[in-house]
């Protein structure tokens, strides 16, 4: 019975771990080419292209290839991995992944909330068909990633004061509130440490454990409940690496 | 100061913690709960979406090509009509997962019998449209799901499941059954 038991939890966790996807980490803010379907003049163009579109109106293009998608539908994962990685100014949600799968040999373009705007999919599905699908059809599909990724440039610069101020609403309200609890846990770990420290100076015999115990546990314990239940809040966001903005991703985008 | 009121500070300060803990506990159930809903609250607009798309573009530009009779266009209809009666989380959900397979259904069935409405631009966005719908429902029902996954630990977890209990906050269910993996079997009508 007890092997059953364990064996179920083992499943359980297996299945667990299974079930998120494993993103490679991004070593370039704008062009992380991890398949090798650029060469060297499409890349440098590309990170040109996509950092003058950062400095201009502060949105994010990223460009990915992977060799696999690991089973997932290609628009489950440029979603998750604009997401995970943060594409985007946060507060503005205005990243742009471009992925391209080589298992499958497609690529989609996912927007973060903020882009889904002026970047409608029936848009993004119309760009793609009228610059990526003849180049690919002729044989050429990395020049036809280069080409449909100036298109989707030129459209942010087009939008540039859309872009610039994001969409209306956002998740502004749980930063002010959680650096009201760090200022409250703050004041709250001085005083104990004042208390604490008092009581040592004038009073040796109630003991160096008890101080400790108040100063060191009680200061644990407050911070471990504010940051704690903040913690479980923040889903959007998720700096992953790569210097990106930590925008969110909604699911909006389409593929060929 | 006397050893007496050392103690009772002390003993101040303990009890201090206890009920910031309580508080602190409490508004973070709260807190998960309204995320969860909120969550909830984005999947639903989604299927609303794909309703509305549903109701205003599909059908009107299929129907130009395809007979309404058709058992696709059948199946997305009542799935549609399903959805717009439905009043519990479950129907919506449940007839939402059949809104996205009876339009899958239906967009396969065009690709395969009608190539010149799959070729036309219109109906090339809608399709565009539709998948991206399709795409943030399933993002926004995997948050949802999630959402819940935390929240089930955290009130069972020790020591949260004893304020858990005090309050009143109860598991969560989610419907991993519809998870879209066994989708319905629709849009097995034969074209004209």
């Amino acid at each position: 019975m007890k092997r059953i038991v364990l064996s179920l939890f083992l499943v359980a966790l297996l299945v667990g771990i299974v079930s998120a996807i494993d993103f490679p980490v991004a070593t370039n803010q704008y062009v992380n080419d991890f398949d090798g379907v650029l060469n060297q003049v499409q890349k440098q163009e590309l990170i040109g292209l996509f950092y003058g579109v950062e400095q201009n109106t502060t949105a994010e293009i990223v460009f990915v290839s992977v060799s696999d998608l690991k089973g997932y539908d290609i628009s489950q994962y440029a979603t998750e991995l604009g997401q995970k990685w943060g594409v985007g100014k946060s507060d503005k949600d205005n990243g742009l992944v471009i992925l391209y799968a080589s298992d499958v040999g497609k690529i989609y373009v996912a927007t973060g909330y903020g882009l889904e705007g002026i970047l409608p999919d029936s848009k993004i599905g119309r760009i793609l068909d009228e610059n990526y699908v003849p180049l690919r059809d002729s044989g050429n599909f990395s020049d036809g990633i280069v080409l449909a990724s100036e298109v989707f440039a030129q459209e942010i610069f087009d939008n540039a004061d859309e872009v610039r101020s994001g969409k209306a609403g956002g998740q502004t309200t749980s930063f002010a509130s959680l650096v009201v609890l760090i200022f409250i846990g703050m004041i709250f770990v001085a005083l104990f440490i004042f208390f604490a420290s008092g009581i040592n100076r004038k009073k040796r015999g109630f003991g160096g454990f008890w101080n400790f115990f108040f100063a060191d546990f009680l200061a644990r314990m407050v911070l471990a409940s504010i940051l704690g239940g903040n913690r479980s809040s923040g889903s959007s966001g998720g700096f992953g690496g790569g210097g990106f903005g930590g925008g969110g991703f909604g699911g909006g985008g389409a593929g060929r | 100061m006397k050893k007496a009121t050392m103690i009772w500070i002390g003993v101040g300060i303990v009890v201090l913690i206890l009920v910031l803990w309580v508080i602190g506990g409490y508004n973070r159930f709260v807190t998960m709960d309204q995320n969860i809903q909120g969550k909830w609250s984005e999947v639903e607009s989604q299927y609303q979406r794909q309703s509305d798309l549903i109701y205003n573009q599909l059908i009107p530009t299929v129907s130009s090509s395809v007979k309404v009779e058709t058992q696709f266009v059948k199946d997305v209809i009542s799935a549609r009509t399903a959805y717009v009666g439905a009043t519990t989380q479950l129907q919506k959900d449940t007839a939402g997962q059949q809104m996205n397979a009876g339009v899958t259904a239906l967009v396969n069935a065009v690709a395969e019998n009608y190539p010149t409405l799959q070729a036309s631009t219109h109906y090339t966005q809608l399709i565009d449209e539709l998948a991206g719908t399709q795409n943030r429902i399933t993002t926004a029902r995997g948050r949802y799901i999630e959402g819940i996954q935390g929240y089930n630990t955290a009130i069972k977890r020790f020591p949260g499941n004893i304020l858990a209990g005090v309050f009143g906050f109860s598991g969560k269910e989610y419907y991993q059954s519809q998870s879209g993996t066994d989708t319905p079997s629709l849009g097995t009508g034969v074209l004209p």
